[in-house]
């Protein structure tokens, strides 16, 4: 026990922003030795492990993950872990995440009610959002039905937008708590480097002991509107008539004046040479 | 150079007009007929046995065009008046002579701030050495404007 607590400090010393990367939710940290311990990490980019330590600190279980597994993650938990505070340690290159949990041989009432869930997953993108330039916004909404339990139970979100060859443009990821539904508006930052066409917005929810839905809704990238030029010539011609019907009014009475005056001189011309 | 103002009764005012016009009769003329008609301000000074071969007449009580050397003119518009009379200025050359009929007349359509205003730009033409400027009142018209406007003339008679 002391090796693991000393184990903890050295762990959250190394990781600075363990508790932020990696999270092992709440309903999640009562495992029975032969589960999965469900955990969620940010996103992976190159390989990651994860180890499963004893009390004692030994390594009793290992897992290797690659950027292919978003979302929840999972490791198993050996059938002959005895009851006790283990710890879950993720390496990430050069950086260590640590996160505490617990073996038990009774199911806690978190787990039972995770084990009963069963949601159903809903995506929305709102017809404004559906034609959107690059470097513009994504909004959507998430809708979580649990139809299988009721009590609040933490699953994992996984939101990614794919173009229309498949390449993932962006990623985002998120643990959340949810009773028998919940609705999340989520909001995207579009690159500006992305190409005009037909994009995809995946949301993937992962819970209970691997448990899945997911849904997703489609939308266009667009080319930004260029500045007609035919609008440019309209606007600068309603300009241009604009500012001569402002020259006419303020020198209409000069105009009136000139004419007058050619009119007389014309009257004096005629009568007196 | 010179500015007159001639203060009259109604029933003297077009012998008045005529003797003076007759006075000026070799003299080019621009005459400012406020209270009559061109024709029959003509006409008038005609029976008296006067010409007005030289005399430009800008009527400012009918707007219709009767002949091509007459120049109608609203009497509210004094300034186009004025840019009118300024052109006759400049453009006639020797001894000349302006003429307004009836000058309290302008109070019916203008304020007499503005009348005032333009009597006082009749003067200033009237400040050049060859032009004359000779205005008529009725006796009974326009006390208030002649009070404003009797310092800008030279002179003051009544006859």
């Amino acid at each position: 026990m002391k090796q693991i607590a000393s184990l903890s400090i050295i762990l959250f010393i190394l990781s600075g922003l363990a508790s932020a990367v990696l999270e092992i939710p709440a309903g999640y940290r009562d495992v029975r030795p032969g589960q999965n311990l469900w955990f969620s990490t940010g996103e992976i980019t190159g390989k990651m492990t994860a180890e499963i330590l004893s009390p004692d600190g030994k390594v009793i279980a290992y897992r290797e993950y690659d950027e292919s597994e978003q979302g929840g993650l999972s490791i198993l938990v050996p059938t002959t872990a005895k009851p006790g505070l283990y710890m879950l340690r993720l390496k990430s290159g050069a950086e260590i995440f640590g996160e505490e949990f617990n073996v038990t041989e009774l199911p806690g009432f978190h787990r039972s009610v995770i084990e009963r869930s069963l949601f159903d997953i809903i995506v929305d993108i709102p017809n404004a959002y559906r034609n959107i330039e690059p470097g513009g916004q994504l909004l959507s909404t998430t809708k979580l039905l649990n139809l299988g339990s009721e009590g609040r139970i933490d699953v994992f979100m996984d939101y990614w937008i794919t173009s229309s060859d498949g390449a993932i443009v962006t990623r985002k990821k998120e643990t959340v708590a949810v009773e028998t539904q919940a609705n999340f508006v989520k909001i995207f930052d579009l690159p500006a480097a992305a190409k005009p066409g037909a994009y995809c917005l995946h949301s993937r929810i992962t819970y209970a002991d691997g448990k899945m839905a997911a849904a997703e809704g489609c939308f266009n990238i667009v080319q930004k509107k260029a500045f007609s030029p035919i609008l440019l010539y309209l606007l600068g011609g309603i300009l241009a008539a604009a500012g001569l019907l402002a020259l006419f009014i303020i020198q209409r009475p000069r105009l009136a004046e000139y004419a007058l005056r050619s009119r007389v001189r014309a009257i004096i011309r005629k009568k007196f040479r | 150079m010179s500015s007159l103002l001639i203060v009259t009764s109604v029933d003297r005012l077009q012998p008045q007009i005529n003797a003076v016009v007759r006075a000026l009769n070799n003299m080019p003329g621009a005459f400012i007929s406020l209270n009559k008609t061109q024709r029959s301000t003509e006409q008038a000074i005609s029976s008296a046995g006067v010409g007005t071969d030289k005399i430009f007449f800008i009527d400012c009580v009918t707007s219709e065009k009767t002949r091509e050397d007459v120049l109608h003119l609203p009497p509210d518009a004094l300034n186009m008046l004025a840019a009118a009379i300024g052109e006759f200025v400049q453009d006639v050359k020797g001894q000349k002579y302006i003429l307004v009929d009836s000058l309290p007349t302008l109070l019916i359509y203008n304020s007499s701030a503005k009348v005032a205003q333009f009597v006082k730009q009749l003067t200033d033409f009237a400040s050049r050495p060859d032009v004359n400027l000779i205005a008529f009142s009725p006796k009974t018209k326009g006390e208030d404007l002649l009070n404003m406007v009797y310092n800008f003339f030279e002179k003051v008679e009544e006859r």
